[in-house]
């Protein structure tokens, strides 16, 4: 039971393909995996056409066996959660009533279930004492607890999250995405996660693709792509990998000679 | 779903959940009681007048007609509360049609002219007033009107046609809308320019905007009007409250916003158009209705989209009693003195209310 993504193509309109042949196959339930590359190769827009943001010119996707084409648009948005990148909040709404409103787009009543949902969402981020404050009130950081706590009281198949932990302090970053991995695990999501951070990728994700160049260059588990010599390449640094202390890899990296000025 | 190294997840006694019931229960009471307040505005704008008449014979009238004798029934019946309820119907209007205009174009300064609805009105009103030429042959009496709604309607239609186009973003479309204000505003001048002193005055007056042409039969449309897309509002409060997050947001969470903005775009053309065409252009309700509803209950539109049309009601009604009560025997432009009176009660609410209100 997983995702697949199988030759997807993809260019926006009047501009070259951003996509062309990428796949990625077998995204299992229950694992997280850290889509990674430079800034601009399409990681958000591989998700938004995951998410039916957007449609593909060519390829399929198929969750659980199932064209994710042929779902209709109510089937797919209850199937899959797409956290964008973090945008200001601005809304005259409180923390609670935002993080509500994931559960409750399609409309009815706010039910008990509803209710309890955010409740515990909000205390596993440790947010709870923010749930009466309106969200533009709210520092950088703590908006994006918000729209993770968005991303909990959903109970999607697939969770896309871009960029979930870009506003945060190191404590923070290491509790996100020890929730998301524990989350992924016990609901049995295919959780995808872009992530600028290769050391907090490599702890937080089973699995890494790295994109470039219109496609999956490098695809497999944390320390095998980044020792992969595409990884280096494809960043224009030398990458370096070590076991810390608690078991976790260290990544090191340094500018390749005659890259330390930027040039575009 | 514990954090690993931190405790596990505990309830506390004061829930947030029940604070969220203390609080969507404080915002219910509070329309309810602007919907009581909005009651006794009506009863004292029926009251004033060039003879004022005491508040419990008025509401008696209402309640039982021909409880308080012929001449009061007449007064309050035929003369007084079309122009009262007018007011209140045409304030719920235009708030609402302002409400759902912040909400889709994200900004709070937009108001149901934004887009330039209000400018082809006059102009069409002006037209059929200074040349006779209207969109609506054999309109008779109904020509002015006729003209000011269809004009409206029309240029509303073009910003849909516009909204179909691709790659269409907020910011073009409302550019679009401005540039279509100018343009009317423009024509209008045109007109005016061109116009004899008799017609010159009747647009200006025109344009003042005037409670004065009600009628059961207007009345009966409004109250229609409001009835059919004030319940449509509420019904996709959930999607427009999610657009508060951001196009792509709401449209990830399963909104279809293309769709939701021309839905709600066609509710405030009819509203406004409407409003428009039977009592001229009164400005000021569209945008500050729909904030004096946010500073109260937030943007949940659960509350936001009632509280707005009960603000803009309120409002005007009040501006209704004091365009008779200023001066004795002389009734004022209504768009004159909803601006006069509403900017200072409103730079007081907002001086005043803080946010915590609606939290």
């Amino acid at each position: 039971m997983s995702l697949s993504i199988e030759s997807i193509g993809f260019a926006y309109r009047g501009r070259g393909d951003v996509f062309d042949g990428l796949s990625a196959l077998g995204l299992e339930r229950g694992t997280v995996t850290a889509v990674v590359g430079p800034n601009g190769v399409g990681k958000s827009t591989l998700f938004r056409l995951v998410a039916g943001l957007l449609r593909p010119r060519a390829g399929t996707m198929r969750l659980d066996g199932a064209d994710l084409a042929g779902m209709s648009s109510r089937q797919r948005h209850d199937a899959i959660f797409f956290l964008s990148q973090h945008v200001a909040m601005r809304a005259a709404l409180c923390v609670f009533d935002y993080v509500l409103l994931a559960r409750k787009a399609h409309g009815g009543r706010a039910t008990r279930e509803d209710l309890r949902a955010v409740e515990e969402a909000l205390g596993t981020l440790h947010i709870d004492h923010l749930s009466e404050v309106p969200v533009s009130d709210l520092s950088g950081g703590q908006q994006q607890l918000v729209s993770v706590a968005q991303a909990l009281v959903r109970a999607p198949s697939v969770l896309l999250l871009d960029e979930p932990t870009s506003a945060l302090d190191l404590r923070r970053q290491l509790q996100v995405t020890n929730v998301i991995r524990e989350t992924t695990r016990r609901r049995g999501q295919v959780t995808l996660v872009a992530l600028h951070d290769l050391a907090l990728a490599s702890r937080c994700a089973d699995r890494f693709l790295l994109i470039d160049r219109k496609t999956v260059v490098a695809d497999g588990r944390p320390r095998d792509v980044l020792s992969h010599p595409a990884a280096s390449d494809v960043y224009g640094v030398d990458i370096t990998l070590e076991q810390g202390a608690t078991g976790n890899l260290l990544v090191d990296t340094m500018l390749r000679a005659g890259t330390e000025r930027i040039t575009a | 779903m514990a954090l690993s190294d931190t405790p596990a997840f505990e309830p506390p006694a004061d829930t947030a959940s029940e604070r969220y019931r203390r609080r969507v229960l404080r915002k219910l009471l509070l329309a309810v009681g602007a919907l009581a307040l909005l009651t006794l505005a009506l009863v004292v704008d029926v009251s004033v007048g060039p003879g004022n008449f005491p508040l419990m014979d008025v509401a008696r009238v209402i309640l039982e007609p021909g409880s308080m004798g012929p001449k009061l029934d007449v007064i309050v019946w035929d003369v007084r509360l079309p122009v009262a309820v007018m007011a209140i119907l045409i304030g719920a209007m235009l708030g609402t049609a302002g409400a759902q205009m912040q909400t889709i174009l994200g900004n709070p300064l937009a108001d149901p002219f934004t887009l330039g609805i209000s400018s082809a009105a006059s102009f069409g009103a002006a037209l059929a007033i200074a040349t006779g030429v209207s969109l609506v042959p054999f309109a008779g009496a109904f020509l002015v009107t006729a003209n000011a709604f269809l004009f409206a309607l029309a240029t509303s239609a073009i910003l849909f046609l516009f909204t179909r186009l691709r790659g269409v973003t907020v910011e073009t479309f409302v550019l679009v809308g401005i540039a279509l204000f100018f343009t009317f505003n423009a024509l209008l001048a045109f007109i005016q320019f061109h116009s004899s002193e008799t017609q010159l005055q009747q647009i200006i007056f025109w344009m003042m905007g005037s409670l004065s042409r009600a009628t059961w039969t207007k009345l009966g449309i409004c109250a229609g009007l409001l009835g059919v897309i004030l319940p449509f509002c509420l019904h996709r409060s959930w999607m427009l409250t999610a657009l508060t997050m951001g196009d792509e947001r709401a449209a990830a969470l399963g909104v279809r916003v293309a769709r939701l903005r021309l839905e709600m775009l066609v509710c405030i053309s009819l509203l406004a158009s409407t409003a428009v065409a039977f009592v001229g252009t009164i400005g000021f309700i569209g945008l500050v209705g729909p904030h004096i509803a946010r500073l109260l209950v937030g943007e949940d539109q659960r509350y936001f989209v009632p509280v707005a049309a009960i603000a803009g009601g309120l409002i005007l009604s009040v501006a209704s009693t004091l365009s008779k009560g200023i001066t004795p025997g002389i009734i004022y432009p209504i768009g004159i003195i909803t601006a006069l009176v509403g900017v200072p009660f409103f730079l007081s609410l907002v001086m005043s209310i803080r946010r915590e209100r609606w939290q």
